[in-house]
């Protein structure tokens, strides 16, 4: 629960109308990658920039035993590594005043008790008034016995004296409809849905949040944006990388769970959602949530889903193995390395307008774009060059990354003394025109959970709403009713990725 | 800055030209085009958001390479068409030099430029330079002025180039003296014209930012309510104005009634009343002769400290307040030039804060 707090009269005019209030960030699985890589740079940053209170501190849990001295240490040699502005020795000392550490395994009662203890010491030291952010930066079958563990050690409520308590999920949120409810079923025994931060960083990127500045904060393109201009909408990711060691991790997971259930279903939702009246929390996830209930479920599988994994082949010039002969992945693994689908919206806006979804590892390029191509005009007055009779219709590339930007294609006379008509692109790139480096992903997330501003997270019905629709697709790939293809790395995906937009008399934007 | 390139300035031609404007574009064009096919780089994007005009009085020489160094690192964040107008005794006629500010992004390894013209002219040959730089101003693209120096803008700019400037940028601690540059700001904010950004407060951003964040939560909220005393350091020499809007920013915000003051170049000591308690405020110049180095804030049961370390650079930030006691290290902003000089374009802060910190400040000043 948070307190009204009065307005603060030295806030007035300020662009920042709040700065967080004192709190403790616990960070579970505080050993591993995503704490030392992501989420102690992004604080310290936070930190440096002045963006954190005064009793602000952080908490490590996790199994190994560590000192504050050795957490501290690894820390540092993180931030030294990872953060986007290199360490200021006074700076990191003060930040590092508040990094604590408590050894524990997940289901041992008494590490609960333990870190109570220690966040009651913390908001004495502190002043962190019994504010609690918990990060759940553990593999997913950790979440439930640490929420119930935090439950039952009564950290789930704030303080007895007051403050708040938050908990922030990695992805994935289950496997599939089911695991996702029962996840969804135990989380909820402990915290409410609005204590629940569910982060998809994807959400956090500069470009991702421009979607909606693009499309609201100007007065062109709004009108075009429905089924009336626009033929289709592509949202694709494409990935040179393979599994890079985490076979393991992969092979539970797919293509499907692990981007097209998270990051692209959110990317389509800022794409397709109306205008909302106010930027804030629930106003722009009640619109999202329409979306995702106006997709049509996929009836067809066969015909309207892709999977694929790569086999052998080249990417940039050198020859590197098949997804089966990887470390980790079973040699007769039949977990998708590629996803494509084709989706309906049925609402006035898009109905008839096909939304199709790709993603991919072991693709020539690495790319993240959301393209949209409109309808050509109802007369075709000019040659094209090159002959044909068909115009090139507009195109509109939302670069998410990298080279983040936005291009439109148009046609243009070609000079000379006929009327003949050649696409021409106009660029728009962020590099180019800010050249400012934008903060990571994780400060903006971190910053706003820390706040109380849901409005990047990912909402309950969101998620139910994503497994409701790929739940059926996991299960029918299960079955049998599409085949797993297969592509050679270095390749834009197998063939039936083209036909699956040549049924529509389209193609793939190539990226 | 944030880009880790510094830009490199490219004079792209050796003798001064006739300000011709359509001469002048079409060397522009010229050039840029011999750009994109490869005598330079080709990779080369030419880019302008916006127009962007120093107004630098004699301020040639070092000064004015200075100020080139200023527009250059600014014009990575803001791609503009700058133009550098400034006089000097010897000048003849109305003369330019065109050139190009260049850099790489650090994403993608882009070779972006943004161009520059030099406008040289006689001392009083202001309203012909006004006129000059007016037709080389390129359509459709806002308008920022920075007036270099004194920031007497009435007295400096010509009027018609005022009128056509979307923001202007002033400094009031480039005045002779404080009060006589607030003085002037304060003057100018009464007319209709563009809108005005002080730099001076630009440079006060982290300290009202750190002063109010003492007081954003539940706890400390109350005591700012039980304020007492106020001391603010800043200044060599003589008070900087700086110090001063500081002051007046706070004791506008906190609505404080003025009791007594008195006052002189380098010392201001006042009385606020605001109900049934008095507030002590103190403005004297820094030890250390910074524009800020220091501000207490201190209630019935605690102290509240902001201090710019000389040595490191960073700000210390402490409180003794029991339930919340605060001490750490943070960064200050950037206070070099190019760095106040985009905050500033990049301020959308309300400007009425700044009006009324200017109005109380200008109260203590008598």
């Amino acid at each position: 629960m948070t307190t009204e707090t009065p307005a603060n009269p030295l806030r007035s005019g300020m662009r920042v109308q709040r700065s967080p209030e004192a709190c403790a960030v616990v960070v579970f699985g505080a050993t591993g990658d995503l704490t030392a890589r992501k989420l102690v740079p992004a604080l310290y940053n936070l930190a440096r920039l002045r963006m954190l209170p005064g009793g602000f501190s952080v908490v490590g849990f996790a199994r190994r035993e560590w000192s504050d001295e050795q957490f501290r240490a690894v820390m540092k040699e993180g931030v030294e590594k990872f953060s986007r502005a290199p360490l200021q020795e006074d700076i990191w000392d003060s930040f590092a005043r508040g990094l604590h550490y408590v050894s524990g395994t997940f289901d041992d009662a008494g590490a609960y008790f333990r870190l109570g203890q220690r966040l009651l010491a913390q908001d004495a030291a502190h002043g962190a008034g019994g504010n609690r952010l918990f990060y759940l930066a553990t593999p997913p079958d950790s979440y439930t016995t640490i929420a119930q563990h935090l439950g039952a050690a009564e950290l789930a409520r704030g303080a007895r004296t007051g403050g708040w308590a938050r908990l922030v999920v990695e992805k994935p949120y289950g496997r599939d409809l089911t695991s996702a409810r029962e996840l969804d079923r135990e989380i909820g025994k402990v915290f409410r849905e609005r204590q629940i931060y569910r982060i998809d960083h994807y959400l956090g990127k500069e470009t991702v949040q421009n979607i909606l500045v693009f499309r609201f904060g100007n007065g062109i393109f709004e009108p075009i944006w429905n089924r009336r201009y626009v033929d289709n909408v592509q949202v694709s990711v494409a990935e040179t990388v393979g599994v890079e060691g985490r076979g393991g991790y992969y092979e539970h997971a797919g293509a499907l769970r692990d981007m097209v259930q998270n990051h692209l279903l959110q990317v389509l939702a800022l794409v397709a959602m109306e205008p909302v009246a106010s930027f804030t929390g629930d106003a722009v996830r009640d619109e999202k949530a329409k979306v995702f209930r106006a997709i049509t479920p996929i009836e067809d599988i066969g015909r309207d889903t892709v999977r694929a994994q790569y086999a052998q082949g080249a990417i940039l010039g050198e020859s590197v193995p098949g997804y089966r002969d990887e470390d980790g992945v079973d040699p007769r693994s039949n977990t998708e390395t590629f996803a494509a689908m084709r989706l309906q919206i049925e609402n006035w806006r898009w109905a008839d307008v096909p939304f199709y979804l790709r993603v991919g590892k072991r693709l020539p390029k690495r790319a993240t774009e959301v393209a949209i191509t409109f309808k050509t005009p109802p007369l075709q007055l000019f040659r094209q060059m090159g002959g044909g009779d068909t115009p090139t219709p507009n195109l509109l590339v939302l670069r998410i990354q990298p080279d983040e930007g936005i291009s439109l294609r148009f046609g243009a006379k070609v000079p000379g003394t006929r009327s003949d008509v050649r696409p021409v692109n106009m660029d728009f790139r962020y590099g180019t025109s800010f050249g400012a480096d934008p903060p990571e992903a994780y400060e903006r997330l971190l910053l706003d959970a820390i706040i109380g501003d849901s409005t990047l997270f990912t909402r309950w019905d969101s998620v139910e709403a994503a497994w409701e629709l790929l739940t059926p697709v996991l299960d029918g790939w299960g079955n049998g009713e599409r085949p797993l293809e297969f592509y050679d790395a270095g390749s834009w995906g197998p063939d039936g990725a083209q036909e699956l937009t040549e049924q529509g008399g389209r193609e793939w934007h190539r990226m | 800055m944030a880009q880790d390139v510094t830009p490199t300035l490219e004079r792209l031609l050796d003798q001064f030209l006739p300000v011709e404007p359509g001469s002048i574009e079409a060397e522009f064009d010229r050039i840029w085009q011999d750009a994109s096919s490869g005598s330079y780089d080709t990779s080369s994007v030419r880019l302008r958001v916006s127009n962007f005009i120093a107004w630098g009085g004699d301020a040639e020489g070092e000064a004015g390479e200075r100020f080139e160094h200023v527009i250059g690192l600014l014009a990575q964040r803001h791609p503009c068409r700058a133009i550098l107008a400034v006089t000097a005794a010897d000048a003849g006629s109305l003369q330019s030099a065109i050139s190009a500010h260049c850099w790489r992004t650090a994403v993608g390894g882009r070779h972006i430029c943004s161009e520059e013209i030099l406008l040289r002219g006689r001392p009083s040959g202001e309203r012909e330079m006004a006129s000059a730089l007016l037709a080389l101003l390129v359509p459709e693209l806002p308008v920022h002025l920075w007036l270099i120096g004194d920031p007497d803008a009435k007295r400096r700019v010509p009027e018609e180039l005022l009128d056509l400037a979307d923001r202007l940028y002033v400094d009031s601690a480039a005045g002779a003296a404080s009060g006589v540059a607030l003085r002037a700001i304060a003057a100018a904010l009464s007319d209709r014209g563009p809108a005005i950004i002080d730099l001076a407060w630009e440079r006060t951003t982290a300290w009202r930012e750190l002063a109010a964040q003492f007081f954003d939560g539940p706890r400390t909220s109350a005591e700012l309510q039980r304020l007492t005393e106020i001391e603010i350091d800043g200044g060599a020499g003589g008070v900087s104005a700086a110090a001063l809007l500081l002051a007046g920013w706070l004791a506008a915000s906190l609505e404080l009634s003025l009791a007594s003051v008195e006052a002189s170049n380098s010392l201001v000591r006042a009385t606020f009343y605001d109900g049934t308690r008095g507030v002590q405020l103190q403005v004297a110049p820094s030890a250390a002769g910074m524009e800020i180095e220091r501000v207490k804030l201190a209630t019935g049961g605690a102290e509240f400290y902001i201090e710019l370390h000389p040595a490191s650079g960073h700000m210390h930030v402490r409180s003794d307040f029991a339930e919340e006691p605060v001490h750490r290290t943070v960064a200050p902003e950037p206070d070099d030039d190019a760095s106040v000089l985009t905050a500033a374009v990049e301020d959308t802060s309300a400007p009425e804060t700044y009006a009324r910190a200017l109005r109380a400040a200008l109260e203590l000043l008598g």
